[in-house]
C-alpha cells in the first residue's frame, strides 16, 4: 500500500504524500531528536528532511524503499542542523535532576544524565550511527546503506562511537567520586 | 569484565525514551509548504544539494581550487615568450581578459598599449567575441528553495543582445531588496574561467544565501550578480511580494553569507 501512495505522490499528488508524511512523521521526528538532543532542532531537521523528500521523490527509484530513504533524508537534515550550530560540544545541557517524583531510582537517573553528557560529546556522524542501531535496531548492512556509507566505514563509526561513549562517561564519572570507582 | 552488553543494555533504554511523538505543528506546516515546492524530476541534479549542506562550501572551495589551477595554468600558457629573464621587465597583457576586442563592458586598459614589437607571432584568436554588456544580460529568479537555514536562488540569464558574447563562470553575487540595498554582499572570485553565451542563450546558477540578520527588507528581495569589470545586472524576483530572506543563525548584526555556483549552460 505504501509503495502505490509513493508512486503516486511521485507523481505529485500532494494527498498521498500527506498520507505518507503522516505515517512516518513521528518515527522521523524521534530519530531527529534522539540525534539532536534537541526538540527545536528536531523539528527543524524533521521539515526540512520531509521537504526535501517531496521535492526529490521522483528521484526515489525503489518505492518500497521509501522509508530508508526518508531516514537519510533525517539523517542528512540532522547533520546539516549540527553544522550551522559551530558551539556543538559546548551547548551541554543538563537534564534537570530535581525530577524525584519519578519513579525512578536516583541511580538509574544519575545514569541518564551520564549517558546525555556522553553522548552530546560526540559528533553528529558518531550519533547517528548509534541512533539508527539501538534505536532502530538497523544492522550494519542497513546503517551503511541508510548513511550512504561502505558497510566496513559503518562498522567502524559504530565502534568508535560506543567506545567514545564508554570513555566521556567514564572520564565524567572519575573526578567526582573517585573513590566509589574502585570495584 | 562482562559489562558491554549491559552498556548496551543501558543505551538501548535511554535512546527509548524520549519523545516518540512529533508536535502536531509539524506536519501541518509542512503541508503548507508543498504546494509551493515543486517537485525536481530529473534533468539538473547537483551534487551538493543531495549532501548535507555544509557540503555547499566544500564543493563550491573544490570548484574554485580548479579554476584557479586551470587559470594558472592558462596563464601561464598564454603569456608571451616565457623563459626569457628579461620578461619581467616587459608588462604582459594583464588580467588575462580573454575578450581582446574590449568591449562596452570591459574597461579600457590604463593605457593604450601599442603592440609590443618583439612579440612572437600573436595567435589568431578567431571571431572576436566581445564581454557580455549588462545592458543586454536579462537575469530572472526561476525558484527560490529553502534549505536548512538557507534560501538557495534559481537563476536564469539570457543574452538578450543579436551576438555572442563571453562573461565569467563566477560573479559576486549579492542579495538586495527592492530599494537596491544590498542585504548580503558576496565576495569577488579569484579566477574564474570564460563562458560563452549565444545570442539569446542562456546559463543558469544557484545562489545559496544565509544568516541574514539585518534589518526587515524591502519587497521584492532579489539577487545581483558584479561582474569582473564592475557592471553589474540584477535578477528579476521571482515573487514581486517576497521579503524572505534566511533566518538569522549568527548574533544580531552578524555578517550573512551568499555564494553562487558558476554559471552553466
Amino acid at each position: 500500500m505504501q509503495a502505490g501512495l509513493v508512486e503516486r505522490a511521485q507523481g505529485g499528488d500532494q494527498d498521498a504524500f500527506a498520507a505518507l508524511a503522516s505515517a512516518s512523521v513521528d518515527r522521523s521526528y524521534a530519530i531527529a531528536y534522539r540525534i539532536l538532543r534537541d526538540m527545536h532542532k528536531a523539528q527543524d531537521a524533521t521539515q526540512q528532511a520531509l521537504l526535501s523528500a517531496w521535492r526529490d521523490l521522483p528521484s526515489l527509484r525503489d518505492p518500497e524503499r521509501f522509508e530508508a530513504w526518508l531516514h537519510r533524508l533525517v539523517v542528512r537534515a540532522c547533520y546539516a542542523e549540527a553544522a550551522r550550530d559551530r558551539r556543538w560540544g559546548a551547548r551541554v545541557r543538563l537534564i534537570p535532576s530535581d525530577s524525584s517524583a519519578v519513579p525512578d531510582s536516583a541511580s538509574a537517573l544519575a545514569d541518564r544524565d551520564e549517558l546525555e553528557r556522553g553522548f552530546r560529546r560526540l559528533s553528529p556522524e558518531q550519533r547517528a550511527v548509534l541512533v539508527l542501531h539501538h534505536y532502530l535496531g538497523y544492522p550494519l548492512t542497513e546503517i551503511a546503506e541508510t548513511l550512504g556509507i561502505p558497510v566496513g566505514t559503518a562498522r567502524s563509526r559504530l565502534h568508535y562511537a560506543t567506545r567514545q561513549l564508554r570513555a566521556a562517561i567514564e572520564a565524567d564519572a572519575r573526578p567526582t567520586n573517585p573513590k566509589e570507582r574502585t570495584a | 569484565m562482562n559489562d558491554r552488553p549491559t552498556f548496551e543494555d543501558r543505551l538501548d533504554d535511554w535512546l527509548e525514551d524520549g519523545p516518540a511523538d512529533a508536535p502536531d505543528q509539524l506536519l501541518d506546516t509542512v503541508m503548507a509548504a508543498i504546494p509551493s515546492i515543486p517537485q525536481r524530476r530529473g534533468v539538473l541534479r547537483f551534487p551538493w544539494r543531495t549532501s548535507p549542506m555544509y557540503g555547499f562550501a566544500r564543493f563550491v572551495a573544490g570548484v574554485a581550487v580548479a579554476i584557479a589551477v586551470g587559470g594558472a595554468a592558462l596563464l601561464i600558457v598564454t603569456r608571451p615568450a616565457p623563459g626569457g629573464i628579461g620578461d619581467r621587465g616587459s608588462p604582459p597583457p594583464v588580467a588575462a581578459s580573454a575578450t581582446p576586442g574590449s568591449s562596452a563592458v570591459v574597461p579600457p586598459p590604463a593605457t593604450p598599449v601599442p603592440t609590443p614589437a618583439p612579440t612572437p607571432s600573436p595567435k589568431p584568436t578567431g571571431p572576436t567575441i566581445s564581454a557580455c554588456d549588462p545592458a543586454h544580460l536579462a537575469a530572472r529568479i526561476t525558484l527560490w528553495e529553502g534549505a536548512a537555514g538557507h534560501r538557495i536562488a534559481h537563476v536564469e540569464l539570457t543574452n538578450t543582445s543579436a551576438r555572442s558574447c563571453t562573461t565569467r563562470a563566477l560573479d559576486k553575487p549579492q542579495l538586495v531588496d527592492g530599494h537596491g540595498s544590498v542585504l548580503i554582499d558576496g565576495t569577488a572570485p579569484g579566477a574564474s574561467k570564460t563562458l560563452t553565451v549565444a545570442a539569446g542563450g542562456t546559463l543558469k546558477t544557484l545562489v545559496q544565501d544565509g544568516n541574514y540578520c539585518g534589518p526587515a527588507p524591502v519587497a521584492p528581495v532579489t539577487v545581483a550578480f558584479v561582474l569582473s569589470n564592475g557592471g553589474r545586472f540584477v535578477a528579476t524576483p521571482f515573487s514581486k511580494t517576497d521579503a524572505t530572506v534566511p533566518p538569522c543563525l549568527g548574533a544580531a548584526g552578524s555578517k550573512g553569507d551568499i555564494e553562487m555556483q558558476p554559471w552553466a549552460p
